[in-house]
């Protein structure tokens, strides 16, 4: 196992299911991961730990609820959006810059549509405007299958082709995906992509006479 | 061929993003989607249906709050949210100062591996039913530690206050058991 300067091998393993359930408070929590980001042995230990946890989390009983629970929690979020907290939305004087983009998006991708599942991103970068302006987010999956994950908060959308393109390691750009207004549904859109897009550096998305949009860096 | 998607059709991550998005009625999706386990869970660590069904909707509450913060790099959707569970029925407990979670009870309520559903499970059915196995295997007191160190969510010392055993002897069964099932796990991984 590596060397770190403040926590040990030793000291990790001691500790380790503590921090994988989450029971040790900074500055503690701190240290021992930066000697599992220089350790793949602890990395590893700590990552098996984790995974454990959350299996079993998984295992437990699931039950139905009483009558009319869908409706009561429907209403405690309700309450919330109305309450003045619904963050999600662009400000205003976004909008203008906001609907040059996508505004909001649909999902197109059928393994998407055709099988509930759930997987870890391979990378995960906020979308900007040339402005500046936080969009939303981007993310390359590989499971079931390679595909881009696109979630932009933004007001309804101007007509017109939006394409995506990831750019490779060597910079060259690739198209992966285009969308339109008729594809909007549900405030997301993803599309399949080849395997070696997985370690793509950037996303970035184009109107259809080549204008810049938005940018991601997966840096 | 695409085709425009339904939120009912989506996968948790991107139903999620829609909730992040506030989307029309996705809120109401996810919430179908989950219901059964979170609630479930909070029956579980509570023993209590009425506190139950009120943490329930605050853990609903809480993640469409923080739907936008979720990491598909740190957790599937399914574990952010019973974890965001979990810890609401642990903080009230701990205000009404009681234990009623039985770890025995909830290894009664293990499905077995055949029952198991890998889509509601959102895992591989193999580690996951692998996983149900062993935990059963483990001894009595390393697979009660575990379980209240996980499911129940308590430390240590406090697992160490309801056995009735000293710190280091709750420390050791939850090492043990959690690096036995860990082992379990890798195994059908590779």
């Amino acid at each position: 196992m590596s060397k770190n300067p403040t926590i040990g091998c030793d000291q990790f393993d001691e500790q380790v299911e503590d921090l994988a359930l989450g029971h040790i408070d900074e500055p503690q929590r701190s240290r021992l991961l930066a000697h599992a980001s220089v350790c793949p042995p602890c990395q590893s230990l700590l990552e098996g730990l984790g995974t454990v946890a959350d299996r079993l989390l998984l295992l437990a009983p699931q039950r139905e609820p009483s009558a009319g629970f869908e409706s009561r929690a429907l209403a405690r979020v309700d309450t919330t959006t109305t309450s003045g907290t619904a963050r999600f939305r662009v400000p205003l004087w976004a909008a203008a810059a906001v609907a040059l983009i996508v505004g909001a998006i649909g999902v197109t991708a059928a393994r998407l549509l055709d099988e509930p599942f759930a997987s870890a991103a391979e990378a995960t970068a906020a979308i900007v405007t040339p402005a500046g302006v936080d969009l939303g987010s981007v993310q390359l999956l590989a499971n079931p299958a390679p595909h881009v994950l696109v979630a932009i908060r933004a007001p309804r959308p101007e007509p017109g082709q939006r394409n995506c393109e990831l750019q490779r390691f060597d910079g060259t750009w690739v198209q992966v995906g285009s969308w339109e207004v008729a594809d909007i549904a549900a405030g997301v859109w993803a599309t399949g992509i080849d395997s070696s897009l997985l370690s793509a550096t950037a996303m970035r998305i184009t109107t259809q006479d080549g204008t810049l949009l938005a940018t991601a860096s997966f840096d | 061929m695409w085709r425009p998607a339904r939120l009912d059709q989506l996968s948790d991550e991107a139903l999620l993003a829609a909730v992040a998005l506030n989307e029309p009625d996705s809120a109401a999706v996810f919430i179908r989607r989950f219901q059964r386990r979170v609630y479930g869970l909070a029956v579980t660590v509570t023993g209590d249906v009425s506190l139950a069904d009120d943490i329930a909707q605050m853990a609903f509450e809480r993640a469409w709050r923080h739907a936008a913060s979720y990491d598909a790099r740190r957790a599937l959707v399914t574990t952010w949210l019973l974890t965001i569970t979990r810890n609401l029925a642990i903080d009230a407990l701990r205000v009404r100062r009681a234990v009623p979670f039985d770890p025995d009870l909830l290894s009664q309520l293990l499905p077995p591996a055949s029952g198991i559903d890998p889509q509601q499970a959102a895992v591989d059915l193999d580690q996951l039913g692998r996983l149900g196995v062993e935990l059963n295997a483990l001894p009595i007191e390393q697979r009660r530690a575990v379980l209240l160190a996980t499911v129940a969510g308590r430390t240590a010392l406090e697992i160490a206050e309801i056995e009735g055993v000293p710190l280091g002897t709750a420390k050791t069964r939850i090492r043990l058991g959690l690096r036995r099932l860990r082992t379990a796990v890798a195994e059908v991984a590779t």
